[in-house]
């Protein structure tokens, strides 16, 4: 904040800033002065800027108006504009108003013409989609019911006055899991905690499979689960832009480039348990490289490292897996590079196709009404595709794929391929669950990363955790206190209980 | 124990789950945390007044976001708004009360709240509706009513609503025609817990899509749909049509599907 001695007012007239922020988020676009400008005529430009602020619509109207400056600091930094970045900066939004500054950081390289992001590698926008209640971790469960009840009211939520509501296109179809004999005992035990927690579906025998999903191969599976409610899939492109339009129209601001490090502060009066006292060092800001190549620091008060794929190299800035103490652990977070495939087969199943998830892990759902089929399968741990692109290995298709659900479902052997696409996953090697809550050694960073696969229909539930526990401090609503990042501390993974 | 009161919750599941969650989750010996990592506030250490203004111990509420948010006295936003109070009242009005269903059993429970908001019911061993507030149905559970029809046409029904037919066994007929409010995630509802219904009338219900139409293959023992009024396109036609090959003994009441 200025303090208005006179050795920082005379800096401040001089230095070459692209903008001046007044205190209480009011902005107003200024000429870049080159030269000295006069006091005098400086608080006059600037009363007649505020007068005209006042007056002005609400903030609606400057939803897509082209950012002439970026801000140079913040209360709230959201690294990652993804889905988690998006959700986080609606919540805080619609919560605090003009009462939290909230800067978004997305680093998507392709922009078109009038400054629009395009998001073409992130994972938000190449996922599938789903949304499920069926797993065996309760927090997981209870994440998706809510994001299943938010996209319900997602109209109402995210309405932008001006302009349609979203239309996130939710086809309720379920999800079907099937269990050999081994696993049969661990999908009516997540059968039963689903239950317990709200969620609808029913167990299976294999007659009755036979009976509802004619054209399924029930050799040897012994048992079915199919979801029966709020299960599905929707459109995560539009999600992501509801919240995005969203959280821009409440005044959050978003910024293109790219997170290149970190700036400490070394601040040796504060305590922090388990740091050796006179020794801590605070984030103080990010440095960005903007599209046009320049480095640009930005101070935050509060951090959030929800960069999807690349959070555990943003943490890695941070110090965290190459330091001392706390800082020795790493974020367990990198990008696992997922395949999925576009068939189409004309005699193959028909309405009644569930996202159906075989016992070896291959899936396939209906796409549309023409015989069309999405399919994909995660790969063994030893079969890893490189992550350095998003190109796609086609022989993986027939080689793990096909063979799998062309047993599951005869009338796949026929089947053609039309187009694959691969995305990321925000893989968390620890234990393939989210990371979400207050880092231990850094008292202004918070991690919304590592969900391995779910982190869209969990986007809504974790931005509003997130904005919780900045806010008022705790989870309130769902506790998510055991995925905090104290477990990768102690030892202790929540693992999914896969029945594969 | 949960002490945020139960109205604040829209919906009683949520409420019923932040219950059973809290006392599954955080007893657990699962969660420890409790004990590693104690902050100074914990260990006893000195805390200053300003403690008491801490975010843990405070919570803000209705004040504080009303100071918030923007005044807008625009008489468009105003409507808009007042629209919305009435809206959750209404969904609120509509929801789910699990002390009805104890008292009542499902089919009885279902009955009153249908005709306390101007449907008609019938039961399966009677051959005519019953409507009107004035009822005399018996205020206990009694054996020997079972819920076979439901008429709920022109009463504004939302999601919240249908959680009330739940578990109704002998339910054949539901006529849903003029509830706006229905749309994709009402047919899930539908279509997962009613799977008994034989008829299904949806006329004018505008919100529905094609996507919501094609989850109703898991009633296998409807026989009558009517679309009626429900704006369509080429792939509601087609849904409609794969539908009828799915669900043998279909008919689709309102699609054309032989167009100029």
């Amino acid at each position: 904040m200025s303090r208005l001695g006179s050795h920082s007012f005379v800096r401040l007239l001089k230095c070459n800033v692209r903008c001046v922020r007044i205190c209480g988020g009011q902005r107003f676009k200024s000429n870049e002065p080159s030269e000295f400008e006069h006091p005098v005529s400086r608080t006059i430009r600037v009363l007649k800027g505020d007068v005209k602020n006042y007056f002005s619509l609400p903030e609606g109207e400057k939803t897509f108006r082209k950012q002439h400056f970026l801000s140079g600091h913040c209360d709230v930094l959201v690294i990652g504009g993804g889905i988690m970045g998006s959700s986080i900066a609606y919540w805080l939004k619609q919560r605090a108003r003009q009462g939290l500054h909230v800067v978004v950081v997305e680093k998507d390289p392709t922009v078109i013409p009038n400054n629009v992001l395009c998001y073409t590698s992130a994972s938000t926008v190449l996922s599938v989609g789903g949304i499920r209640q069926q797993f065996s971790v309760p927090e997981s469960i209870q994440m998706s019911l809510f994001g299943a009840e938010f996209l319900r009211n997602v109209k109402k939520h995210l309405y932008v006055e001006g302009h349609d509501p979203p239309d996130v296109q939710f086809t309720p179809t379920g999800y079907l899991f099937l269990a050999t004999e081994k696993g049969a005992t661990q999908l009516e035990e997540n059968y039963k905690l689903q239950q317990e927690l709200g969620a609808k579906n029913e167990l299976l025998s294999p007659t009755k499979l036979k009976e509802k999903f004619p054209w399924l191969n029930t050799e040897d599976i012994a048992l079915g689960c199919h979801g029966l409610r709020d299960e599905g899939w929707f459109d995560p492109w539009s999600l992501l832009d509801g919240f995005k339009k969203k959280a821009i129209n409440l005044g959050a601001e978003y910024i293109q480039g790219e997170a290149v490090g970190f700036k400490f502060k070394s601040m040796p009066d504060v305590m922090v348990e388990g740091v050796e006292p006179g020794t801590y060092e605070a984030l103080d800001s990010l440095l960005i490289k903007t599209p046009s190549g320049d480095i640009h620091p930005i101070k935050f008060g509060l951090c959030v490292i929800a960069a999807g794929p690349q959070s555990g190299a943003v943490a890695k800035m941070a110090r965290i897996g190459n330091g001392a103490g706390y800082l020795q652990f790493p974020l367990p977070v990198e990008p696992r590079k997922r395949y999925v495939y576009a068939f189409n087969c004309p005699n193959g199943p028909g309405l009644n196709t569930p996202l159906t998830v075989d016992p070896t892990g291959a899936y396939f759902r209906r796409e549309g009404l023409a015989g069309s089929f999405i399919g994909g399968r995660s790969p063994d741990v030893d079969k890893e595709p490189s992550t350095e692109n998003l190109d796609v290995d086609h022989q993986f298709f027939d080689d793990y794929i096909w063979p799998h659900i062309a047993k599951r479902v005869k009338a796949f052997e026929g089947l053609k391929v039309n187009s694959a696409w691969a995305g990321f996953y925000e893989y968390n090697t620890f234990d393939a669950n989210g990371i979400v809550g207050l880092h231990p050694y850094y008292q202004n960073l918070y991690l919304a990363t590592g969900f391995s696969g779910h982190g869209i229909q969990h986007g809504p539930a974790v931005g509003r955790a997130v904005m919780e526990m900045i806010i008022d401090g705790g989870f309130k609503t769902i506790d998510l206190s055991r995925l905090s990042f104290d477990r990768i501390i102690t030892g202790n993974p929540i693992l999914e209980n896969n029945i594969w | 124990m949960n002490s945020t009161p139960r109205c604040l919750f829209r919906d009683w599941r949520t409420f019923a789950c932040s219950l059973r969650f809290q006392s599954s989750v955080r007893g657990s010996e699962d969660n420890q945390l409790s004990g590693w990592r104690k902050s100074f506030k914990e260990r006893g250490e000195w805390t200053s007044k300003f403690e008491l203004f801490s975010p843990k111990t405070s919570s803000e509420g209705l004040i504080m976001r009303m100071i918030r948010a923007p005044i807008d006295l625009r008489p468009g936003v105003i409507k808009r708004w007042w629209k919305n109070k009435k809206e959750e009242y209404e969904m609120f009005e509509q929801s789910y009360i699990p002390d009805r269903h104890e008292i009542l059993g499902n089919d009885l429970a279902a009955a009153h709240f249908v005709m306390y908001r101007g449907g008609k019911v019938k039961f399966s061993n009677e051959n005519k509706w019953r409507a009107g507030k004035e009822h005399g149905l018996p205020n206990q559970k009694e054996p020997g009513y079972d819920l076979e029809a439901v008429d709920a046409s022109d009463v504004n029904l939302y999601y919240q609503g249908l959680f009330n037919f739940k578990d109704l066994k002998y339910l054949k007929s539901l006529r849903l025609r003029n509830c706006r409010h229905m749309d994709d995630w009402c047919l899930d509802y539908i279509s997962g817990e009613l799977g008994t219904l034989e008829e299904l009338d949806l006329q004018n219900c505008q919100n529905i899509t094609e996507r919501g139409l094609a989850c109703l293959y898991r009633l296998q023992h409807l026989r009558y749909l009517n679309v009626n009024g429900i704006p369509q396109n080429r792939s509601f036609e087609l849904t409609c049509l794969l539908l009828e090959e799915t669900i043998p003994g279909l008919t689709i009441e309102g699609v054309d599907y032989v167009k100029q």
